[in-house]
């Protein structure tokens, strides 16, 4: 089944075209693997999709589910089950990470009807996901984000993923700034999360991460527009090359 | 004319200029009914608070003469002059014709004249001052009895150097200064204020009036140094948009100085920095003011002030930032750390913030204490003995604020005279 | 149509005051405007001693040569001192058991959320209802009497306790130290006494709550708290007032002693009547409220300000004795046409004495919201230390937020820190909440609560539940 298709997307920011087009179809069960170099519109293309109000939709449409996605408000599209783990998780001073994930939590289950969850069940749900991301349960006491390191931060995004549960997670350059193991505890947390009934999208600069989150289908993103499609291996030879030769060849 | 109390602390203003003079000039004239009205400042006006002037204006005070006076001429010779800048020096007030210069005919720096401001400079002129409220405006505007004007036409880039010298005991001497930046100008002065040795109980109040126009650049760096004198100087600035301004104050080893350094940014995309290094001691008073009023959207500005007081001296630091309504995006920032080298000495801060716009980031950060512990004992744990580790540090912490100055051979006189005053 | 900002403001707008109601109970009253003969006739009503009708006539003497203050950063309507009724008490003065007093005034408390019974049974708080000017009902008196512990009206302590009340009244607020101190001098009608005796821990936190009710009925409490060498007390405050059109002036003075050792914990949530969403009516909230700390001794302040029209308040501490401490911990919000100076002083005169201060502005709609604080530092107060921590934070483009801080020190030994931060609501943090499936009302909420945990946490459970509470409802229709 369709997840999320993209069609002939264009997005401005003040007025200049980041998005020139962008097409992308992503059915359940798939990863999607986003790649390119700098500047070529990758983080536009999440900002977008998550329903960031700095971007311009000039042209074009994206449906999520069926549904016309410009359609939804940012929290309604959450609560669809579209998730992103931002590139620069954001820093709440003051509000733990418990009490947001159970604001978030119960905030998407009235948007579907459903009863708010009841303490010793979210405590038991937090416990169960907090494990899959290996991380210390301390940190259910901290304030959001608020002086966690890269990739305390990173493996935070992963974990709220696990307990929001997600039809869709757009993973935005989740591996900068993570040193080996990091990177394997976040992929292996993203890898157990995987069912033949959701979708990941992993934006990311470097192949590094497709080592530990094999994708079915990598896309290379240039100058606002995929340029080309491929298998896994394609990763492989994008990584050999470097990006220049697709300049050329565009 | 009222009549003044003769108590009143402004009628030694009125014995010593003649009304009669005054009255011919409208502007003065005005001036001196405004100042009928407005009491001289006391410690309960806010802006006063820390700073008391009653016993200055008390004093008795002469006038300069019309001939330049012979001075020690040696103390020019200590300053960081640079002979291929355009200089005016002033000996008492009075304009020394045989020690200034003009490089560059293309721009006016004269001498202040009330005709030349009628002439060509009426649009601006005393449009800054505040005669109305400001005690120390009215009295310049009517008595000013020196000063200079300095026009640059666009897109010219000027360095002028200011030499005010005090050879008279007991002068009165009420500089008045216009600066005008055309478009696309850049100006940098340096003004030093000075006395020959051993002069004292003299009393400056200095106004100058700087306008800025689009895409214009003033740099005016201030050496105050004048003993056991006192100085009160008030500059207004006149951003418009795309403007910057950006001035250092070097304020001390004198007896009692008030600065007031007071900006409109009235235009988009303007840059202020207000920088100063005060150092106190003795009986020393040195009050640094800074209000930087922001009316338009897109701005910056940076107050950095670094003050050490010693013996039974006193230092004040009031700076102020205003973000008017619908002034968006300003991000405007305040730094001051102050050091008390004496438990006699006084510290007085008021790092004050008014918003009326949302979008914008302005913070302060006010702090007083003593010297890094840790860094001293870093230094002493080095094998530096404490003493010379302390000197280190304080002329280390002064020289945080003159990174900024664009003239490498004043940055090293003044990094070098703080060296020398914290011997 | 999504929800938006603009929706949510519009929404809200007409939210009525919760706490806008008004209680049917007859109440005795004295004739409008303030002369020497309404000062002994409050006085006279009051069965007090010669030496406190003296002490009120020279604060009344006092106050006709004062004029009110114009240094803050407010906007004062002349008000008119000849216009107000000085003293209000409900008709029923004495209730021999709960059961005597008034449904209507249970009533009442239970809609505050403050049913006696509620809370004597469940959270074990002494309670001191201040209703208009008398106190109607105390609690647990006799379990605190077991211990020593004096919590009384003003007035019974003026009857039951004069020789305290004349050793400390007055001596950290003299009569004559601002206008509205003179004032509340002069015509205070009640308010509450309390005395720790030495060494003793006071078991409960003690609370009063006062409320307006009277139109046009001024209120002016008098509160006095005395903790004795090495003992604890943890005071709460809280107000609510009804709705009326009226602008109502309320000058309080409360004064604190903190004797060798003690430490004296003062809470207050606040949230007169702020006048409706045109800025017509609401409460003047002008307080002085100041303590002494002896040796060793602490005195915290925790405010949670989001009522009153006007508020000038600045909750201080004098740090007279060496190694004592002042702690100042507010969250002032202000929406609509609502004014607020407010702040703290931290006098540091003893050795070795330390202060810290956290401020959390916000302001939203048409209000102004300032901030303003004196940090001391005296020429023996050896080794003082203080940390000042100021934010502001605004919503939408029509308020303000100021900053107004006075750093004075004369010691070289001493360290002052202050930091402050003005800025609005932060977008990204908005979106990381949406994105998360929050809706932008809630994750304001959240996000606001978190700028004033810091403070928050310092209320006690039971005040800090009610406070977030208020923070939502005073800046709803404030989004922007």
């Amino acid at each position: 089944m369709k997840l999320l298709e993209v069609k002939n997307l264009h997005a401005a920011i003040d007025g200049n075209e980041i998005l020139k087009g962008i097409n992308l179809t992503v059915n359940e069960g798939e990863v999607h693997a986003i790649m390119g170099p700098n500047g070529s519109g990758k983080s536009t293309l999440s900002a977008v999709l998550a329903g960031k109000d700095d971007y311009e939709i000039t042209e074009g449409e994206v449906l999520f589910k069926g549904k016309n996605l410009f359609d939804l408000e940012p929290e309604e599209r959450a609560a669809e089950g579209l998730f992103l783990a931002f590139q620069y998780p954001v820093e709440i001073p003051g509000v733990s990470n418990m009490n947001f994930l159970k604001t978030a939590v119960n905030e998407i289950r009235e948007y579907k009807g459903l009863e708010p969850l009841s303490a010793k069940d979210f405590i038991k749900l937090i416990k169960e996901k907090a494990k899959l991301v290996e991380l210390d349960p301390k940190f259910l006491q901290r304030a959001v984000n608020e002086g966690f390191s890269g990739g305390e931060k990173k493996r935070n995004e992963i974990f709220q993923m696990a307990v929001l549960d997600p039809k869709l997670a757009i993973l935005d350059e989740t591996d900068s700034g993570l040193d080996i193991d990091a990177l394997r505890i976040v992929a292996n947390g993203v890898n157990k999360l995987r069912r033949p009934d959701n979708a990941t999208i992993v934006i990311t600069h470097y192949q590094r991460l497709l080592d530990y989150i094999v994708p079915d289908i990598v896309h290379v993103l240039y100058n606002g527009k995929i340029v080309k499609t491929g298998d896994k291996n394609f990763a492989m030879e994008l990584e050999e090359k470097g990006y220049d030769w697709i300049k050329e060849s565009v | 004319m009222e009549t003044l109390e003769k108590n009143d602390i402004k009628s030694q203003f009125l014995d010593l200029f003649s009304t009669e003079d005054i009255s011919k000039n409208p502007v003065r004239y005005k001036a001196l009914e405004h100042l009928m009205h407005i009491p001289a400042p006391t410690t309960k006006d806010e802006f006063w608070r820390y700073t008391r002037v009653n016993k200055l204006l008390k004093k008795n005070y002469q006038l300069p003469g019309y001939e330049v006076a012979e001075f020690d001429q040696s103390i020019l010779k200590k300053l960081p002059l640079n002979n291929e800048e355009s200089t005016l020096v002033f000996v008492n007030g009075v304009f020394a014709k045989d020690y200034s210069k003009i490089v560059n005919a293309s721009i006016d720096l004269i001498p202040f004249s009330d005709a030349l401001v009628e002439q060509k400079y009426q649009s601006f002129y005393n449009k800054l001052a505040n005669n109305q409220k400001r005690f120390f405006d009215a009295v310049n505007t009517a008595f000013h009895n020196s000063g200079y004007i300095l026009g640059v036409p666009t897109l010219s880039n000027e360095k002028v150097q200011i030499i005010q010298i005090i050879t008279n005991d007991n002068l009165l001497l009420i500089p008045r200064n216009l600066i005008l930046a055309d478009t696309g100008a850049k100006i940098t002065i340096k003004e030093f204020f000075i006395n020959q040795s051993g002069v004292e109980n003299a009393l400056i109040n200095q106004l100058s009036e700087i306008v800025l126009m689009p895409n214009s650049t003033c740099n005016y760096y201030k050496y105050q140094n004048l003993s056991n004198n006192a100085l009160i100087d008030t500059t207004h600035i006149l951003q418009n948009q795309d403007s910057a301004y950006n001035t250092h104050l070097a304020s001390y080893n004198t007896a009692f100085i008030r600065n007031n350094t007071l900006v409109q940014s009235s235009g988009e995309n303007t840059t202020t920095t207000v920088n100063g290094a005060t150092l106190t001691k003795e009986n020393e008073h040195i009050d640094q003011h800074i209000f930087i009023d922001h009316q338009q959207p897109n701005c910056y500005s940076n107050q950095l002030f670094r003050t050490i007081a010693d013996d039974k001296s006193t230092a004040v630091f009031n700076g102020k930032v205003m973000v008017r309504q619908d002034a968006q995006k300003i991000n405007a920032f305040q730094s001051n750390a102050n050091i008390l080298l004496s438990d006699f000495a006084n510290i007085y801060a008021k790092p004050e913030l008014e918003i009326y716009a949302d979008d914008v980031k302005c913070s302060h950060g006010s702090s007083t204490g003593q010297l890094d512990e840790e860094a001293l004992f870093y230094l002493r744990a080095r094998g530096i003995k404490e003493k010379t580790a302390q000197k280190m540090l304080i002329s280390a912490f002064l020289n945080d604020t003159i990174d900024n100055i664009e003239d490498d051979t004043y940055t090293a006189f003044i990094s070098q005279e703080i060296e020398q005053l914290i011997q | 149509m999504a929800y938006t900002e603009d929706n949510l403001k519009e929404d809200l707008k007409n939210k009525e005051y919760e706490f806008g109601f008004t209680t049917n109970i007859e109440t005795e009253k004295i004739p409008k405007g303030l002369n020497e003969d309404i000062v002994k006739l409050i006085s006279k009503k009051k069965n007090e001693p010669e030496w406190l009708l003296e002490w009120r006539l020279n604060a009344f003497r006092a106050w006709q040569k004062m004029t009110p203050p114009k240094w803050a950063h407010l906007k004062i309507p002349e008000i008119d001192y000849q216009d107000i009724i000085y003293y209000a008490a409900p008709k029923t003065k004495k209730y021999e058991s709960w059961d005597d007093v008034e449904p209507e005034l249970k009533e009442t408390m239970e809609k505050l959320g403050i049913s006696l019974e509620e809370q004597q049974r469940l959270t074990g708080v002494a309670v001191d209802f201040v209703m208009d000017s008398v106190s109607v009902k105390t609690s647990f008196k006799e379990k605190l009497q077991e211990l020593g512990i004096i919590f009384c009206s003003f007035s019974e302590a003026v009857q039951e306790h004069p020789e305290l009340v004349k050793k400390y009244l007055g001596t950290v607020v003299p009569t004559t130290d601002n206008y509205f101190a003179a004032l509340n001098s002069a015509v205070f009608s009640d308010g509450s006494f309390c005395y720790i005796p030495k060494g003793v821990r006071c078991p409960m936190e003690l609370s009063t709550y006062f409320r307006i009710n009277e139109a046009n009925t001024g209120q002016f409490e008098r509160t006095l708290v005395v903790a004795d060498e090495g003992s604890y007390v943890s005071y709460l405050e809280g107000c609510t007032a009804p709705m009326r059109d009226e602008n109502q002036l309320h000058a309080a003075v409360v004064e604190l002693i903190a004797l060798d050792n003690a430490e004296i914990k003062y809470s207050t949530v606040q949230n007169w009547y702020p006048g409706d969403e045109e800025g017509k009516g609401g409460i003047y909230n002008f307080v002085t409220k100041r303590g002494i700390a002896h040796h060793n001794a602490k005195i915290s302040w925790t405010q949670v300000e989001t009522g009153s029209a006007i508020t000038w308040k600045y909750p201080s501490t004098i740090l007279k004795g060496d190694n004592s401490t002042g702690e100042f911990f507010s969250v002032a919000v202000t929406n609509n046409y609502q004014q607020a100076d407010t702040g703290t002083k931290m006098i540091h005169l003893g050795k070795n004495t330390k202060s810290t201060i956290i401020s959390k502005g916000i302001s939203a709609g048409f209000s102004q919201n300032a901030y303003r604080g004196l940090v001391q530092v005296h020429r023996n107060a050896h080794n003082a230390r203080n940390y000042t921590q100021c934010d502001s934070l605004l919503m939408g483009d029509k308020c303000g937020a100021h900053t107004f801080p006075y750093i004075e020190v004369k010691n070289k030994s001493a360290k002052v820190e202050h930091e402050a931060t003005t800025s609005k609501i932060g977008e990204d943090q908005i979106f990381y909440c949406l994105q998360r499936g929050i809706k932008e009302e809630k994750a304001i909420s959240l996000i606001v609560n978190g700028y004033c945990h810091e403070v928050l946490e310092n209320l006690p459970m039971e005040f800090a539940v009610e406070a977030k509470k208020l923070l939502e409802i005073s800046l709803e229709g404030s989004v922007g």
